[in-house]
């Protein structure tokens, strides 16, 4: 058993009870979750916290992986639905309906392109809890807006809003890092 | 449905946060892998009893048991990590949030004058001593009652107000000086997180730590039930050798027990353990007369596993006379005889192979018993002569191996137990309850139901 182990083997040893590949298996998706939880997360405790926790659940219900999907793929979801069960624990979210427009400024992209992730990651991390919620769920991990409704408890409006509003945020301080450098 | 600006903006985003690959640190496995080892977990299992003592018993006997372990939370090291990180995060959040307001004049925060450290604030100096924010000097400052507040620091609002403090004053008006506060404070409130250690604290606030930590390892009571048949099959033998019947015994044994499983400090864990077993023993002495013997095992166990995390769960086997009495006699006798068990074991695993080794001491006090107590080895008589069975008190010793195969939810296993009495009730004289060495082999199937 080795780094070139394929999934579809590690899940069936884990089911065994293998402790080697229960390790392998973390150690092979702890990294890229725990990015997965440091957005959803409100800190890095809490961060931490949920990957403890989600990989517990992973391992728990392993059984039910169909082997047919990407592993990957399916970690992540239990990873982003466990989350989301904590982000409605500690979330009130309001009705949002106010509808915004995103207008996209032709320099974003370009510094984007020149930030590291872990600015990103920054940035995304003063969001309010319910922008990051929603900009996490539908920008980066691909949800709808049906699905994110279905998941939090808020409306398919409130999502819309709430993104808008999160794209907006993220805009402004991406360009404030492009007037800082001018600045200087 | 996106438009082109909106996909544009998403999917750089996106190319970028599907690159990164963070650093996770060692103790959230350590947490998860504990928990896995400590899940809930059902078992039943069903083998085949071989019992030897000297060279007097053969009988097997099929054994149905089920038990539910109470999973077991997270371990020490974690609940000191976990308290340290936050203590150390909540002090930074919390001077940050004291900044903003000593600078920025932020007024509403009713919580700073209720917090008993409110208003003490860690000079610049002191915070660039060392590069980051000097922990010690932050409680030195605060005071030495600060260790009961922990747990309420950690949630009180000053920590939102200082993040939505520093956004606001970022977006609306971007500058140099600005940004770099924002990523100056954004990046003190992770930098310190692990930089706490146990000489950092003071000695009262480490008593703390570990009280936290103990109440975040302690567990539930745990419960476990077990009921069951044991059918034995096979020719039993007096002590002194006589065969009392030749033919095939059929002994029908029901069996109950309760264990009570608590961690009563860090490092220790007491199974106490409460075992009741029933036997119906039902022989030929003689052509002429059929002896029926009704017995009652009573165990205590008591058991004790030194080792942090205490072993996931434990298994013991005794059997001891409680009570017998005999029908189709003039007569019948008491005895009570106890058996307390001190026993360790230890769980670990080589590749898929589940092993269990155990060890321990066996002490036995019983009655005197007089009166018509049948003497058996007395094959031949058409009566029983009575006899006098003595109190006394013995001891002895146990040790068991077992490894088990795991195939995820069921386990085969295989259990090798020897005991040895010394001194113990062998002048009974009831082949069943006066063993005084014996040899347990036991083969069965575990069968795990998780949560």
């Amino acid at each position: 058993m080795d780094k070139n182990t394929s999934d579809n083997e590690l899940v069936r040893l884990c089911l065994a009870n293998d402790k080697e590949a229960q390790y392998l298996l973390y150690k092979r998706y702890a990294g890229r979750m725990m990015t997965v939880c440091l957005r959803y997360a409100a800190s890095r405790a809490d961060a931490e916290d949920l990957l403890q926790e989600g990989f517990i659940k992973v391992f728990a219900m392993l059984k039910q992986f169909a082997g047919t999907g990407s592993l990957e793929g399916w970690i992540r979801s239990i990873i982003i639905h466990m989350a989301i069960r904590k982000w409605k624990q500690r979330t009130k979210m309001p009705a949002d309906d106010i509808e915004e427009h995103f207008e996209l400024h032709d320099q974003s992209i370009s510094i984007i392109d020149q930030l590291s992730a872990d600015e990103l990651m920054k940035m995304i991390a003063v969001l309010p809890d319910g922008y990051r919620m929603v900009f996490n769920m539908y920008a980066v991990d691909g949800y709808s807006h049906a699905e994110i409704a279905t998941a939090t408890g808020i409306k398919e409006s409130t999502s819309r809003s709430q993104l808008v509003k999160a794209r907006l945020m993220l805009q402004k301080m991406i360009l404030a890092v492009e007037e800082t450098v001018k600045q200087k | 449905m996106k438009t082109t600006d909106e996909k544009r903006f998403d999917d750089s985003i996106r190319n970028k946060l599907n690159q990164k690959e963070e650093e996770v640190p060692a103790y959230v496995w350590q947490s998860v892998s504990e928990n896995l080892a400590k899940r809930k977990m059902f078992w039943l299992f069903s083998g085949l009893n071989s019992f030897f003592f000297h060279d007097l018993l053969l009988l097997a006997g099929l054994t149905l048991l089920g038990s539910y372990d109470v999973a077991v939370s997270g371990s020490v090291t974690d609940a000191i990590h976990k308290i340290k990180n936050a203590v150390v995060v909540a002090e930074v959040k919390e001077d940050v949030a004291l900044q903003h307001s000593d600078h920025h004049n932020v007024a509403d925060r009713p919580e700073k004058k209720d917090n008993a450290f409110a208003g003490e604030n860690i000079s610049a100096k002191e915070k660039e001593e060392n590069g980051s924010i000097n922990v010690t000097a932050i409680n030195k400052k605060k005071g030495n009652n600060k260790s009961n507040n922990k747990t309420q620091r950690l949630t009180h609002a000053p920590v939102q107000q200082a993040e939505e403090a520093m956004l606001a004053q970022f977006i609306p008006a971007a500058d140099d000086a600005k940004y770099n506060d924002m990523q100056r404070e954004l990046s003190k409130m992770e930098a310190p997180r692990y930089s706490l250690t146990e000489g950092d604290l003071t000695e009262e606030e480490m008593k703390t730590v570990e009280v936290l930590a103990a109440g975040e390892m302690s567990r539930p009571l745990s419960v476990r039930i077990a009921a069951g048949i044991i059918y034995f099959d096979g020719n039993i033998s007096s002590d002194n050798g006589t065969t009392v019947k030749d033919e095939s015994e059929k002994i029908n044994r029901t069996a109950f027990s309760i264990l009570l499983d608590y961690p009563v400090a860090r490092k220790w864990n007491v199974l106490f353990g409460i075992n009741q077993n029933v036997s119906v023993l039902k022989w030929n002495i003689s052509d002429q007369h059929t002896e029926e013997v009704t017995v009652v095992d009573s165990m205590i166990g008591y058991i004790i596993s030194p080792f942090d995390p205490p072993v996931p769960y434990t298994i013991y086997d005794t059997n001891t006379v409680a009570v017998t009495s005999v029908k189709d006699y003039p007569s019948t006798f008491t005895l009570t005889s106890i058996d307390l068990i001190l026993q360790a074991e230890r769980a670990f695993q080589l590749s898929v192979i589940n092993c269990r080794l155990s060890g321990g001491l066996l002490f036995n006090v019983s009655n005197k018993a007089e009166g018509n107590v049948p003497d058996l080895s007395d094959a031949d008589a058409d009566q029983p002569a009575s006899k006098v069975i003595k109190s006394s008190a013995g001891f002895g010793f146990a040790a068991g191996a077992e490894a088990g195969y795991c195939t995820g939810r069921i386990e085969p296993f295989v259990r090798v137990q020897y005991e040895k009495y010394f001194d113990s009730v062998t002048e009974m004289n009831y082949p069943v309850q006066s063993i005084p060495e014996r040899i347990k082999i036991m083969a069965g199937l575990r069968i795990r139901f998780t949560k």
